[in-house]
């Protein structure tokens, strides 16, 4: 059995209609009328352990209301969701010891107290052993540079420096499992390569599987093997991340910097399988089949008319990818 | 009784947190000392001067009425170190906190409570024992092992009424946005059962009595121990708790479930 297994996984939010007459809202404050709204839509997948996977989509897609139900916060309309063999909202307290959360908008921390006072509760509350405690805040410490921090309360710290100590406060109970909903929002490419790399140590020494949400897709194309891609609630990509890169990749962009661009005054370019995407008077920006079209034909077609400075060739990041099979769903 | 010694070392964590939180703000809890001593000194000194003028309130003396007070503040001081977190249950929800209750492997109610503990309330106990240490010596109560293990008994289940009422009205916040002005209302109503509720209609009797048994927070107990009343109030205290403790576990347990986070 997989370590995660979501089977026709559906939640429904009941929300009230409002009418823009007062009669009407006069009159539903006595007999409200609901809409049912689907945020999570007969979803399925299966991560087996020490996977890595990127769960992506635009804003309200049902991102978080899916991460909610793995973690046992809300409870699925339908369908059935099992980690480490365990319904989460039912057994909610033994499949939390297993599990570890961190949400990116919201601190798991006491912020008034010292970071350090905060991880003694969460030893408590894990039960984790002393040694055991020691070796992995040690380690966390030395990974994320939290040395200095521990002293200091959370409300003091920077929203980079919070993270960091958030974090590693999700993994010091040793889970097999992490959710990180969207951990690096809003921070500065310091911290997002010190989390990116703690992140990626622990998925590949300790096999903690994780799963994380986040519209940065350096996140993702740096931690995730695979991707899992939602929009409207329902799954709409499930695949490995380098699979999905060969199969959409096949585009690329070729940039000329010239010294003066002739088709800007007179004509257009022309040749089979290739668009021009953007155009100044000393540049200009194709977009090729690599496929169909030959880069080299197209170089000498430019050399032919100018003078080429510079030329680079780009295949597209995952971000425009996603982005394009979005636009085409 | 593995899990109670579980329980027992997480709120002996949540309990050093508290401390650690309180060393973190002297200013703050100065302020809060005062306020919590004024509070109960305002409503106890209107009353007061009324029995002063009248001779009494209710068939009540003043030294009587100092004792009754007394033992309300004590309750209520109690509740505020250690329970005053029941209040939190509005903000919690509304704003998703419960969610990071929810991910971890201790009960949510338990983890609630300790995420404020106010100690500088105990300052204000203090006080307030003193006061009712002195009406006793006034009226003659002499102190024996009966007295005291009424004491204990009161104590447990004062707080468990009063906590468990502000649990029930707090929890409405679970199902409505602004369920926090329904607690305040009670609050307000708790108010009333600071006064000899005998000088009340019938009415406002039963209610206090039966429906928001506030009644065992202070005038029962007390008129027990001036002789007012019988010795069902030794059976009625806990009976009362039991009652009220359950409803509030069912409520708690009801509104957990209805919980469904904000977005995000």
């Amino acid at each position: 059995m997989s370590q995660v297994e979501v089977r026709q996984l559906v939640k429904e939010y009941k929300r009230r209609k409002n009418s823009q007459k007062l009669g009407q809202a006069l009159r539903s404050m006595f007999a409200p009328e609901y809409e049912a709204l689907r945020a999570v839509d007969s979803v399925d997948f299966s991560i087996e352990t020490g996977e890595s996977v990127g769960y992506v989509g635009p804003n309200g897609s049902g991102k978080s209301t899916t991460i909610k139900m793995l973690c046992g916060i809300l409870k699925p309309t339908e369908g059935s969701v099992r980690i480490n063999g365990l319904d989460p909202f039912k057994d909610r307290v033994r499949n939390s010891k297993g599990i570890g959360a961190v949400f990116g908008n919201r601190s798991i921390l006491w912020w008034d107290v010292p970071v350090i006072e905060s991880y003694r509760l969460f030893q408590k509350l894990y039960e984790i052993p002393e040694q055991r405690f020691q070796e992995n805040l040690e380690k966390f410490t030395e990974i994320m540079g939290l040395a200095p921090l521990l002293s200091i309360p959370e409300r003091q710290l920077s929203l980079g420096q919070k993270m960091r100590c958030n974090i590693a406060a999700a993994f010091l109970h040793d889970p097999k499992i992490v959710f990180l909903d969207e951990p690096t929002i809003g921070l500065d490419a310091e911290s997002k390569a010190k989390i990116r790399e703690f992140i990626r140590h622990m998925n590949v020494e300790e096999k903690t599987t994780f799963i994380v949400t986040s519209h940065d897709f350096q996140d993702i194309e740096s931690l995730c093997q695979r991707i899992v891609l939602i929009n409207h609630g329902k799954v709409i990509l499930d695949d490995q991340m380098q699979k999905v890169k060969l199969d959409f990749n096949r585009k690329k962009q070729i940039l000329f910097e010239v010294d003066v661009n002739p088709w800007c005054t007179a004509g257009t370019f022309t040749m089979e399988g290739v668009q021009v995407s953007a155009m100044t008077p000393h540049s200009l920006c194709l977009e090729y089949d690599a496929d169909t079209a030959d880069s080299m034909g197209m170089i000498e077609a430019v050399s032919k008319r100018c003078e080429i400075q510079d030329i680079t060739i780009t295949g597209r990041d995952i971000e425009s990818i996603i982005r394009e099979i979005l636009k085409e769903v | 009784m593995k899990r109670l010694v579980y329980y027992l070392r997480l709120w002996r964590g949540y309990q050093r947190r508290g401390l650690v939180e309180m060393t973190q703000y002297p200013a703050d809890t100065v302020i809060l000392v005062i306020s919590l001593i004024l509070r109960e000194a305002a409503g106890f000194i209107g009353v007061l001067a009324i029995a002063y003028a009248a001779g009494g309130l209710g068939g009540w003396g003043v030294y009587e009425i100092c004792l009754m007070f007394s033992m309300c503040a004590l309750i209520e001081s109690l509740s505020q170190t250690f329970f005053d977190n029941v209040w939190g249950i509005s903000y919690l929800v509304h704003e998703g906190r419960m969610d990071v209750f929810l991910v971890r492997p201790a009960p949510v109610f338990l983890q609630v409570l300790g995420d404020v503990l106010h100690y500088p309330a105990l300052i204000s106990m203090t006080i307030y024992g003193g006061v009712m240490v002195y009406a006793m010596v006034k009226l003659g109560i002499g102190v024996d092992i009966g007295l005291l293990l009424f004491l204990a008994e009161y104590l447990v289940c004062g707080i468990a009424v009063n906590t468990g009422i502000y649990t029930i009205f707090n929890c409405l916040n679970f199902w409505i946005v602004q369920g926090e002005d329904v607690a305040v209302l009670v609050q307000t109503c708790r108010e009333f059962a600071k006064y000899p509720i005998g000088a009340f209609p019938g009415v406002i009797r039963t209610v206090f009595t039966y429906v928001l048994p506030f009644g065992f927070v202070g005038y029962y107990p007390a008129a027990y121990l001036l002789g007012k009343t019988g010795n069902w109030v030794l059976a009625g205290l806990p009976l009362a708790a039991a009652a009220v403790a359950l409803a509030a576990a069912v409520f708690w347990n009801l509104g957990c479930r209805a919980y469904d986070s904000t977005g995000t």
